[in-house]
């Protein structure tokens, strides 16, 4: 199983984290455009991606700089220490 | 047991525990630690199996986990690798595949017909005159397939385990358990994995290895942070290092930091006719049997000889005091000049550049061997043919890691030349045979692996691989009358081979298609490197150009058992489930939970407990909701983001209804957002969704940088719905705080106390009639129900199940989030929109919910039927609309109150148009059923009895 190397939490198995998708399309709430262009004409080139992922036991969020191209990650992030250039 | 030899120094055997077992019917006796094959081979016994097709008796060929022939069936169990598996005490024991047994095995006489059933017939009989196709298929359904299920079965589910280390080491030889040892030294967490029930590979009969491995043994046993997992086939490689290890005891998942191959090499046999006969057999099969086992496989033998090994395994065969014949050498072959001086002073009789090889058989079994060499013919009476002839490198597990390869000419092997991060490869499968060399090379390989891994390391280096070859590059007898096998799975021929690229399949993956070579049960340990030399040799191409088929997981085959695992779910217990007990719950699953359905005092409908909320006083347990405390500066901003509606305006002491939706526009959950304070709120989810929810909450929080705190309380609280016209009078002699309309008004919440116990108690209204939820301490649980079971049972009171809770509420038409919704219902198609704040500037699915509010299709609404109650509506029936489809039933009920059937129900209709007054319902026996539509509650529409309460 993939490891996880958190700076947080040590290294820990992929199937404690869960993925909720990109970090950098926010919420999409304000604007009906970038909502449907997330959906429709979203980003799936395999290339590095900043992604949300949840830890389930500690309940604590990341941002996950991941590599799709070789399925590995690079960085963790707590969300929270992250999270400020993300803001919507 | 007249074939076994005096004690072997370090055999697997245990001599002082015999045991007694079936074959066939047939008794025998063997030893603990035995293997089925081994202890029959000790009894005399040689026919062990019949081959798939032409069912030709087999015998020992490996004794090596591939001995794909030999597959036994007990009452309980089939495909049993009678070449590894432990001969149980008292088991009986039968060969798969015979028609009357392994000795007379009826379906034999298919071997008369071969020449009707070339290679690929079934590609083209069968298929003309169509009508005689299900006779065929008869006959092939009943001829095809090993073994026969028992389905009394037992039921064995085997559990997994996950393991971390930084090394897993597979194959315990001289290189890997050298490796092992070195990595363990060096304080890195070590898993060493082999297939073979006690670790060593071929060090127990290679010479001079013996006080080494019987060293190493003890320094590993004593390790601690070294795991030795015997029995234990490693089935793949997955992505980041991952590797099943499949055991008797079930499966391990290993993730190691780094992964070392230690596989080893597969012994080939030579291709000659009869080549197939019981008594011939690989030279390392004889030294298994010998070394582990005890066992002489043979009285007088014979070896054919094609490599180094082969006057090694003669030397070391002879020490042991078995009678070996002559040497017969493969064209080309001659055995080093150190080795044939001492083979000469032996006497060994030796024939050179062989050039015609053929087995012959008696009864069956292997006889003698008959040979050309030099225009001149030889025979020799003997009852074991040894073939040490050439080696497949183990490089399966290499290979699905993304491992290149390169054909090395001078060991004539397949070495690998790029290896992907993390993974190394040691030992022969790296193409290093000298014993000393392995042990290097694996100790080399350590210390790459620790200096990887940060820890010192010697830099111990490589050893050079072998000088030499190891295999023989065509170890081929060709035969007019056939049967020299190339697969012994499939009983593929030479000449199947030939007859396969005369049809134009002479590409490797496709020859392995047309012929089935290496698609049976060893899936081609045997076989695909004899195929990838004969096509060579055919094409008049180097092994490179020929490449090879591709090793895809499983590297063995893998019992379902295993791979099923438990069925481990978690499952929920509240706090009260003894009281449940006590009160006879009939128990129904919600979620995780498991929740009182109804009780069993009730009546088969529940009637009891219905009757008690609508006219004295129920209670439920509603500890299942979910239950989140949310707390900080920014707390109304993180509910304002995540749910529909607005709370700037919520006063302490005060809750409201609250709607999710995701960000599609779906509703996803409901609930109560309970205001404690300025910076403070208790919120209700639904059971099944409160994982999600705060999880919603938690990433909303981070996303906006919000200072707030959410803590999901669901499993610190318990939680008891009181309600009924009653519900005051039970509760208010035990509670400081006035519960009137005035002091305690519908939807306000209070933090008081209840019995004596710090409660936080909210007027709800879900079930339609005054309503207390109460939220105690989850260990306070108990104390509360008790105390409302003693003070409710003058008033009646009765505790009601959730069947109960879900009539009483569809009474009042409220809808269940996930039970009347669906996967994409929005709010607009629900009569909840009025919840749906679309003017503020931010929520979660605000930019659905912008475009969905003009794209109603359908609608939840509320449907009654005047008829007697013999509807028979169901959930999920159907509404009808001239003839079409045009809606669903999502609840449905008898309402006693009422007297009449009431349900919920998703219909077709578009926005801007009026709902239909009247439907048609299908229900399940196709009859129609008139209903009404129906707006608002069933039950007191006017919500009297809940806001203000009746008595």
């Amino acid at each position: 199983m993939k490891i996880f190397d958190c700076p947080i939490l040590g290294p820990r198995p992929a199937s404690e984290f869960q993925c909720a998708g990109s970090a950098l399309a926010g919420m999409q709430n304000d604007d009906l455009q970038s909502a449907r262009h997330a959906v429709y004409f979203g980003d799936a080139t395999a290339k590095v991606k900043r992604e949300w992922w949840f830890h389930r036991a500690s309940q604590l969020w990341f941002i996950v700089s991941r590599d799709t191209a070789t399925d590995s990650v690079i960085e963790i992030a707590l969300a929270s220490a992250a999270g400020a250039d993300h803001d919507a | 047991m007249t074939h076994r030899l005096p004690p072997q120094p370090g055999e697997w055997i245990t001599r002082d525990a015999p045991l007694a077992f079936t074959f066939e019917g047939v008794a025998c006796q063997g030893f603990a630690g035995d293997t089925v094959s081994s202890a029959l081979l000790a009894n005399g016994v040689r026919v062990l199996g019949r081959s798939f097709k032409y069912h030709r008796p087999r015998g020992v060929l490996s004794a090596a986990n591939h001995d794909a022939n030999v597959l036994l069936q007990t009452a309980t169990d089939l495909n049993i690798r009678s070449d590894v598996s432990p001969v149980m005490a008292g088991e009986s024991y039968r060969a798969v595949n015979t028609f009357g047994g392994v000795v007379r095995d009826k379906a034999r006489a298919i071997e008369a017909l071969s020449a009707l059933l070339p290679v690929g017939f079934y590609y083209k009989t069968f298929h003309k005159p169509r009508r005689l196709f299900p006779v065929w298929e008869r006959m092939i359904r009943k001829l095809s397939g090993l073994g026969r299920v028992a389905p009394g079965f037992p039921e064995a589910r085997l559990p997994w385990r996950r393991l971390y280390c930084d090394c897993l080491v597979i194959g315990a030889g001289p290189s890997g358990l050298a490796a092992s040892l070195r990595l363990a030294a060096a304080g890195a967490r070590v898993v060493l994995a082999d297939e073979n029930a006690r670790v060593g590979g071929s060090a127990a009969w290679t010479a001079g290895a013996g006080a080494w491995l019987a060293a190493a043994q003890a320094t590993a046993q004593d390790s601690p942070t070294m795991t030795v997992l015997t029995g234990a086939f490693a089935a793949g490689l997955y992505s980041d290092l991952e590797v099943p290890l499949v055991s008797r005891e079930g499966l391990t998942l290993v993730t190691p930091r780094r992964l070392l191959v230690t596989t080893g090499v597969i012994e080939q046999p030579a291709v000659f006719r009869n080549n197939d006969l019981p008594g011939v057999m690989l030279a390392s099969a004889a030294q298994r049997l010998v070394a582990r086992y005890g066992v002489a496989p043979f009285t007088r033998g014979v070896m054919l000889a094609g490599n180094p090994e082969a006057c090694e395994a003669w030397v070391w065969l002879l020490e042991r005091g078995l009678t070996l014949e002559a040497l017969l050498l493969l064209p080309g072959f001659t055995p080093p000049p150190e080795t044939l001086a001492s083979l000469q002073a032996r006497g060994v009789r030796m024939v050179r550049d062989v050039t015609a090889l053929e087995a012959l058989a008696q009864d069956g079994v292997l006889a003698g061997v008959r040979c050309e060499a030099g225009g001149r013919e030889h025979r020799f009476v003997c009852d074991g043919l040894l073939m040490s002839t050439g080696w497949a490198p183990a490089t399966q597990l290499l290979h699905q890691g993304g491992a290149r390869f390169a054909h090395e000419a001078v060991i004539d092997q397949r070495i690998p030349t790029e290896l992907p991060r993390g993974l190394y490869a040691a030992g022969r499968v790296n193409g290093v045979y000298d014993f000393e060399a392995r042990r290097q090379d694996g100790e080399a390989a350590a210390d790459e692996i620790l200096a990887s891994l940060g820890y010192s390391s010697a830099g111990t280096p490589r050893p050079a691989r072998a000088g030499e070859a190891h295999s023989h590059s065509r170890p081929f007898f060709a035969h007019p009358r056939g049967r020299n096998f190339v697969d012994f799975d499939e009983d593929i021929q030479l000449h199947d081979l030939e007859v396969a690229c005369r049809e134009g399949f002479d590409n490797i993956e496709l020859l392995k298609r047309f012929t089935t070579n290496g698609m049976g049960p060893s899936q081609g340990k045997h076989s695909n490197l004899n195929a990838a030399r004969w096509l060579a040799d055919y094409h008049g191409v180097g092994m490179d150009a020929v490449g090879s088929t591709t090793a895809r997981p499983f590297y063995h085959p893998v019992p379902m058992g295993v791979l099923a695992g438990r069925r481990i779910r978690p499952q929920a217990h509240g706090a009260l489930e003894p009281q449940h007990r006590a009160a006879g719950a009939v128990w129904m699953e919600t979620g995780a939970w498991l929740r009182p359905r109804r009780y069993a005092d009730s009546g088969p409908t529940g009637l009891a407990e219905y009757r008690a909320v609508r006219e004295g006083v129920g209670m439920i347990d509603v500890s299942t909701l979910g239950k989140l405390e949310i707390f900080g500066r920014d707390a109304v901003r993180l509910l304002e983001l995540a749910f529909t509606g607005r709370f700037a305006s919520l006063k302490a002491g005060r809750s409201r209804y609250v709607l999710m939706c995701d960000q599609r526009g779906t509703v996803v959950d409901d609930g109560l957002a309970a205001c404690l304070g300025e910076h403070h709120f208790y919120l209700t989810a639904g059971s099944g969704h409160v994982q999600a929810t705060c999880r919603q909450l938690t990433q909303i929080a981070a996303l906006y940088g919000l200072q707030v705190e959410v803590v999901d309380r669901t499993r610190q609280m318990t939680a008891i719905n009181v309600a009924g016209p009653r519900a005051r009078m039970l509760l208010q002699p035990h509670t400081p705080q006035g519960l009137d309309d005035v002091a305690f008004p519908f939807t306000q919440v209070r933090d008081t106390t209840l019995f004596g116990l710090p409660a936080r108690m909210m007027r709800v209204g879900f079930v339609g009639e005054t309503g207390f939820e109460v939220h105690v301490r989850y260990t306070d649980g108990p104390r509360l129900w008790q105390a409302l079971l003693d003070a409710g049972a003058p008033l009646g009171l009765r505790p009601f199940g959730v069947e109960t809770q879900r009539l009483l509420r569809l009474e009042k038409a409220h809808l269940i989030v996930g039970h009347d919704t669906d996967g994409v219902m929005h709010p607009f198609e629900t009569p909840l929109a009025g919840l749906v704040a679309l003017d503020k500037p931010q929520f979660q699915g605000k930019a659905a919910l912008d475009l969905l509010q003009h794209q109603v299709t359908r609608r939840l609404i509320g449907f009654e039927t005047s008829e007697g109650g013999s509807e028979a509506l169901e959930e999920c029936h159907l509404i009808i609309r001239e003839g079409e489809i045009c809606g669903r039933i999502t609840s449905v009920a008898r309402s006693p109150v009422l007297g009449k059937t009431i349900g919920l129900a998703v219909i077709e209709c578009p926005a801007g148009q009026p709902l239909p007054e009247a439907m048609e319902l299908r229900n399940g026996r196709g009859q129609l059923v008139r209903a009404s539509l129906c707006a608002g509650a069933f039950y007191d529409p006017a919500n009297t009895r809940q806001n203000e309460g009746a008595a």
